[in-house]
C-alpha cells in the first residue's frame, strides 16, 4: 500500500508539468493580451509592462522561466537565484501588487469550507434518501424519491439560486441574497457564518444529494438482492437493520469513487454559484482570470485544481482499499 | 403527508409575498436603516488596484473618491470645480500655467474656488466650511504639502509608472512646489477647462514614503480624503472609515463605508432588495429589471456621460467609402432602439455637456444634392449607397453588401440584430453580427484588425466636450477607426486654445461637425444611469460620469419621510 502511494505520487509531478505545459501554449494562443485594456496603453508603457513580466523575451524562455518558478527556483531583480520548496506562480497581471499564492491562498480556504459543506449535506441527505427509496422500493415513496433526485440532477444552480433567492432573501428576509460573514477569522482560515452560508451550500449541494441518492438507491436494491441479506432477513433482523447496517455498507463503494472527483470540484470552487452569491472563492478568480488573460494566475488556479483532483483521485483508491479487503494494490 | 407539508409551503409563500409586497410596495425592498452609522455601496466588480495613478475602472474611482481629494473637488450637484486641498489659483494670460495655494498657505492669492458653504445645506447639514489657512493632514496626521502633489504628478508622467492614465494627463508639461504650500503646474499649450480635469483621480497627492512595490494592496495605506482604509477583503469588501485627520472631519456624515463587488447582475439587483446594501452604483442594472423598477421612489434615472457607437473601420473596404458610412448612419432608426433599451438616442458623437450645443444638422452635398447625413431617412440612405455602387445594396460585381458588426456580451448586445432587421428593409444590405470577449474587441480597435463596425463605449472622464473629441486627433491612442484628418486636428486645438468658455463651445461645435463629416463611427445611444438608494440615504447625488458625487456629504437620515 505504502509503495503504491509513493509511485502514485511520484508520477503526479510530471502529470502537472504536463498540464501546466498544455495550459501555458493555450493560453498564450488565446487571441487578446492582457494589457488590452478598454482605454489603450501607450506603446511605451505597455512595453514597459511587458517586460516587467517577461513578455518581451521569446516564448521558451518564458516558459523555462514559469516552469522553473514552479519547480520553486526564482529570480529577484538583481539577477540571484534562490530555491525554496514550494512553487512560485509569479505576480497576478490584473490585480497588480497581488501574488498569486496569495490569492490562491486567500481564497481556497473559501471555497473549501463552502464546498465541503455542500458535500456532506450532499452526502447525509442523499445517503439517507437514497437508503429509503431502496428499503420502499416500488412504492410510491420511492418514485417520489427518485423523482425529486431526476429534478435535482436536471435544475442546474443557475435555475437553483436565483430560486432560493427568491424565496429565503426576497419573500422571507431570512437568508442575505449573497455575500459572506464570517464567524471565525484566523489568519487564511476564515468560517463563514451559517446565515450566509446555507443558500450558496444548498445550491452547490442540491445536484450531488441527487446524484448520491440515486447511487445509493441502485447499490442497496442490488445489495438486498444478496445472499447475505438473505441469510440476514432469516435471522429474523430487522428490515431497518438489513437495509441501513447490511446492504447499505456493501453499496458504498461507487459513492466513494463519485466523491473523490466531486470533492474535488466542489473543493477548488464552482464559478456559478460563487458568481450568484458573491462568495470570494476560486472560482470567481478562476473566470475573471481567463477573462481577462491573466496567465500567471491562470496557471496557478489550474496547476492546484490539478494536483486537487489528483490527490482526491489518490484517496479514493486508498480508500476502496480501506472499503472492500478485496482489493489490493500489490 | 409531503404533499401537505408542500402545499403549506406553498400557501405560507403567497401569503408572506402578500404581506411584504403591501408594505414595501412604494420601495424596492426592504427599507431598514441599518443600526450603526454605515452604509453600504454595491458596485459591478472588483477593483484591481486602489493606487490613484494607476486606477481606470469606474468602481476604483469611487472608492478612491472617498480615499483620496485632489486640488479640487466637485460641486455634488453641477460638479463644477470648488475647493479641495488647494483653496486659491492663479492662471497666466494664455493659460498655460497655473498656480495652486493649498490648504494652509499664508497668504493665497489669486481667483477664490467655491468652498463648502456654497453648497446647498443638504450637502453641509448646518456645518461650516474649514477656513483656509488651515492645513489640510495625512489620515497619520502629517500635513500635507505640494510636494505631495508634485511627487504624484512626476510619477503620473514617468513611463516608469507605466500609468494608463498617462494619456489624459498629457497637457501636463512640468510641475513643482514653490513652497510648503505653494504647487505650480506648467502646461504644453493653453488650456482654459484645466480645472475641469483636476478631478480625475490620477491628480490626487501621494505621499512619497508611503509608495512603495505593493502599497495599495497593503491593509492600511495614508491618504487624505475624507475615509481612510480600514480593510479591503478582495471579491468581498472594502471598508473605510472616517479620516479624524481630515479637513472638514465634522462634516462627515459616516462612520463607515462599505464597498462590496457584486458581479451577477440578478445578485446585484437583489442583494440591494434584501437590504444588504443602501446604494448600488447602478451601471450594471439588467434592462429587464426595469419595468419593475419603474415608479418605485429609490429607483432613479440619470444620464450618463457616454455614447454608445459603433467604430467604422475607414481603412477597409467596403466601409473605407464614407458614402457607405453615411448611408448606414442614415439608414439607422436610433430613436426605436433607444426607445426599446430605455436610453436616449444620439445623432451625434458627443453627450450633453453644460455650455455645450452639439450640431444639429450636417450638411454634405452628393452629386449635387445636399443631405443631412444625421437625418433618418431610408429613401435618402438608398440614394447615397447607390452613388456609392450599391444600387439596391448590390455591388457592381453583383454581390450584395455585408457589413459584419462586432460586439460583446454587454447589456446592449441586441443592438446588432435590430440594426441587421433596419438595414436590410432600408438598405438591403446583409450584416453579419459577431460576438467577442472584450479583449478581442480591444484589440480588434487598437490594431484595427476589423472589417466593418465594432462596438465602442466611450465614457467621457471630465464634463466637457474635449473628453469625447480627444479620442480622434490623428496621434489619438483611442481612435479605433483609421480616420485621420489635419483640418480635425487644427479645429481641435484652435478650439481648445480659445480662452472664452462661450466662444470655445462654439468651436467645440465646429470641431464635431467635422468629425461627423468624416463619419468614422456610428453614434447609436446615451445609456443612462439606472441607480436605487434606500430613502434613508441624504446628500447622494450619481454623477454622469458614473462615479458617485464626494461620499463625505452622504449621511443616514433616521427620521425619513415614510409617507
Amino acid at each position: 500500500m505504502k509503495r503504491f502511494i509513493f509511485r502514485r505520487l511520484l508520477v503526479m509531478g510530471p502529470m502537472i508539468l504536463i498540464v501546466l505545459t498544455i495550459t501555458f501554449f493555450m493560453v498564450n494562443l488565446a487571441p487578446g493580451s492582457p494589457f488590452s485594456h478598454s482605454r489603450a496603453l501607450p506603446p511605451e508603457v505597455e512595453a514597459q509592462l511587458k517586460a516587467k513580466y517577461g513578455f518581451d523575451q521569446p516564448r521558451w524562455k518564458q516558459y523555462v522561466r514559469f516552469m522553473s518558478r514552479i519547480v520553486g527556483f526564482s529570480t529577484d531583480e538583481a539577477g540571484n537565484v534562490s530555491w525554496h520548496p514550494y512553487p512560485d506562480f509569479g505576480e497576478s497581471i490584473k490585480y497588480r501588487d497581488r501574488r498569486v499564492n496569495d490569492i490562491i491562498k486567500e481564497s481556497v480556504p473559501v471555497s473549501a469550507i463552502l464546498g465541503l459543506t455542500a458535500y456532506l449535506i450532499a452526502l447525509g441527505v442523499g445517503i439517507l434518501t437514497g437508503a429509503f427509496a431502496a428499503a420502499r422500493r416500488g412504492t410510491w415513496a420511492d418514485s417520489l424519491a427518485m423523482f425529486g433526485s431526476m429534478i435535482g440532477i436536471a435544475l442546474p444552480s443557475l435555475v437553483l439560486g436565483p430560486l432560493l433567492i427568491t424565496l429565503f432573501s426576497l419573500t422571507w428576509y431570512v437568508f442575505p441574497p449573497g455575500g459572506i460573514e464570517w464567524a471565525v477569522e484566523w489568519g487564511y482560515i476564515r468560517i463563514p457564518t451559517l446565515r450566509t452560508l446555507a443558500l450558496p451550500a444548498l445550491t452547490l449541494s442540491m445536484i450531488f444529494i441527487a446524484y448520491i441518492a440515486r447511487l445509493t438507491r441502485n447499490g442497496v436494491t442490488d445489495s438486498l438482492r444478496q445472499d447475505y441479506i438473505r441469510t440476514a432477513r432469516a435471522k429474523g433482523l430487522s428490515e431497518r437493520r438489513i437495509v441501513f447496517t447490511h446492504a447499505l455498507r456493501a453499496s458504498l463503494l461507487p459513492i466513494v469513487s463519485f466523491s473523490g472527483p466531486a470533492i474535488a470540484f466542489l473543493v477548488t470552487g464552482t464559478v456559478v454559484v460563487e458568481s450568484i452569491f458573491s462568495v470570494p472563492g476560486l472560482g470567481r478568480y478562476f473566470i475573471d482570470a481567463a477573462n481577462n488573460r491573466d496567465y500567471f494566475l491562470i496557471l496557478g488556479i489550474t496547476a492546484f485544481g490539478a494536483v486537487s483532483l489528483m490527490i482526491a483521485n489518490l484517496a479514493v483508491d486508498v480508500i476502496y482499499a480501506l472499503v472492500d479487503p478485496r482489493i489490493r494494490y500489490e | 403527508m409531503l404533499l401537505r407539508v408542500a402545499s403549506s409551503i406553498l400557501f405560507a409563500l403567497a401569503l408572506s409575498a402578500c404581506r411584504s409586497s403591501a408594505a414595501d410596495e412604494r420601495y424596492f425592498g426592504k427599507t431598514v436603516p441599518p443600526a450603526d452609522n454605515r452604509l453600504t455601496y454595491e458596485h459591478v466588480a472588483e477593483p484591481e488596484t486602489l493606487d490613484p495613478t494607476l486606477a481606470t475602472l469606474t468602481q476604483e474611482w469611487t472608492t478612491i473618491g472617498a480615499l483620496f481629494e485632489g486640488l479640487v473637488a466637485s460641486h455634488p450637484e453641477t460638479l463644477e470645480p470648488i475647493a479641495g486641498i488647494a483653496t486659491h489659483y492663479e492662471v497666466n494670460a494664455d493659460s498655460t500655467q497655473y498656480t495652486f495655494f493649498l490648504r494652509g498657505h499664508a497668504s493665497p492669492r489669486g481667483t477664490r474656488l467655491p468652498d463648502t458653504n456654497s453648497l446647498p445645506d443638504e450637502f453641509r447639514h448646518g456645518h461650516k466650511a474649514a477656513p483656509a489657512i488651515k492645513a489640510a493632514q495625512w489620515s497619520d496626521g502629517r500635513v500635507l504639502m505640494a510636494r505631495d502633489f508634485a511627487f504624484a504628478w512626476k510619477r503620473l508622467l514617468d513611463p516608469a509608472t507605466a500609468s494608463p492614465n498617462v494619456a489624459y494627463a498629457k497637457a501636463v508639461k512640468d510641475v513643482r512646489a514653490l513652497d510648503e504650500f505653494t504647487f505650480q503646474v506648467d502646461l504644453n499649450s493653453p488650456t482654459p477647462f484645466f480645472l475641469k480635469i483636476l478631478w480625475q483621480p490620477f491628480f490626487s497627492p501621494l505621499r512619497e514614503d508611503a509608495v512603495m512595490p505593493g502599497w495599495a494592496a497593503r491593509k492600511q495605506f495614508v491618504s487624505n480624503g475624507p475615509f481612510r482604509i480600514r480593510e479591503w477583503k478582495p471579491y468581498e469588501k472594502i471598508v473605510v472609515e472616517k479620516n479624524p485627520f481630515y479637513y472638514e472631519a465634522d462634516l462627515v456624515g459616516l462612520d463607515e463605508l462599505v464597498f462590496r463587488p457584486v458581479s451577477d447582475p440578478s445578485s446585484y439587483v437583489n442583494v440591494y432588495k434584501a437590504g444588504e446594501a443602501d446604494i448600488i452604483d447602478g451601471l450594471n442594472v439588467p434592462k429587464f429589471f426595469l419595468p419593475a423598477l419603474r415608479g418605485k421612489r429609490d429607483f432613479r434615472q440619470a444620464p450618463l456621460f457616454m455614447n454608445f457607437s459603433y467604430s467604422i473601420n475607414v481603412t477597409k473596404p467596403p466601409a473605407d467609402n464614407v458614402l457607405i458610412r453615411y448611408a448606414l448612419n442614415m439608414a439607422t432608426d436610433k430613436a426605436a432602439i433607444a426607445e426599446l433599451l430605455g436610453a436616449v438616442p444620439s445623432k451625434t458623437f458627443v453627450a450633453s455637456a453644460p455650455g455645450y450645443d452639439p450640431p444639429a444638422a450636417v450638411n454634405v452635398d452628393v452629386n449635387g444634392v445636399t443631405y443631412d447625413i444625421l437625418k433618418y431617412d431610408p429613401a435618402q440612405a438608398r440614394e447615397i449607397l447607390a452613388h456609392a455602387g450599391f444600387p439596391d445594396g448590390v455591388g457592381r460585381d453583383g454581390t450584395r453588401l455585408n457589413i459584419p458588426i462586432g460586439f460583446t456580451n454587454s447589456p446592449l448586445r441586441q443592438i446588432p440584430e435590430i440594426i441587421q432587421q433596419q438595414w436590410r428593409d432600408n438598405l438591403h444590405i446583409d450584416v453579419t453580427p459577431i460576438m467577442m470577449e472584450n479583449k478581442v474587441l480591444y484589440d480588434s480597435t487598437v490594431t484595427l484588425q476589423y472589417t466593418g463596425l465594432l462596438e465602442s463605449s466611450w465614457f467621457g472622464t471630465y464634463l466637457d466636450p474635449d473628453s469625447f473629441l480627444l479620442r480622434f486627433p490623428s496621434d489619438s491612442l483611442y481612435n479605433g477607426t483609421g480616420f485621420k484628418d489635419p483640418d480635425f486636428d487644427q479645429l481641435l486645438q484652435e478650439a481648445n486654445r480659445t480662452l472664452d468658455p462661450a466662444e470655445r463651445m462654439r468651436k467645440l461645435a465646429e470641431v464635431e461637425t467635422q468629425l461627423l463629416k468624416g463619419m468614422p463611427l456610428i453614434p447609436v445611444l446615451y445609456d443612462t444611469l439606472s441607480y436605487l438608494e434606500k430613502p434613508y440615504v441624504r446628500g447622494m447625488r450619481p454623477t454622469p460620469l458614473g462615479t458617485p458625487t464626494c461620499f463625505k456629504y452622504v449621511y443616514i437620515d433616521r427620521h425619513f419621510d415614510g409617507s
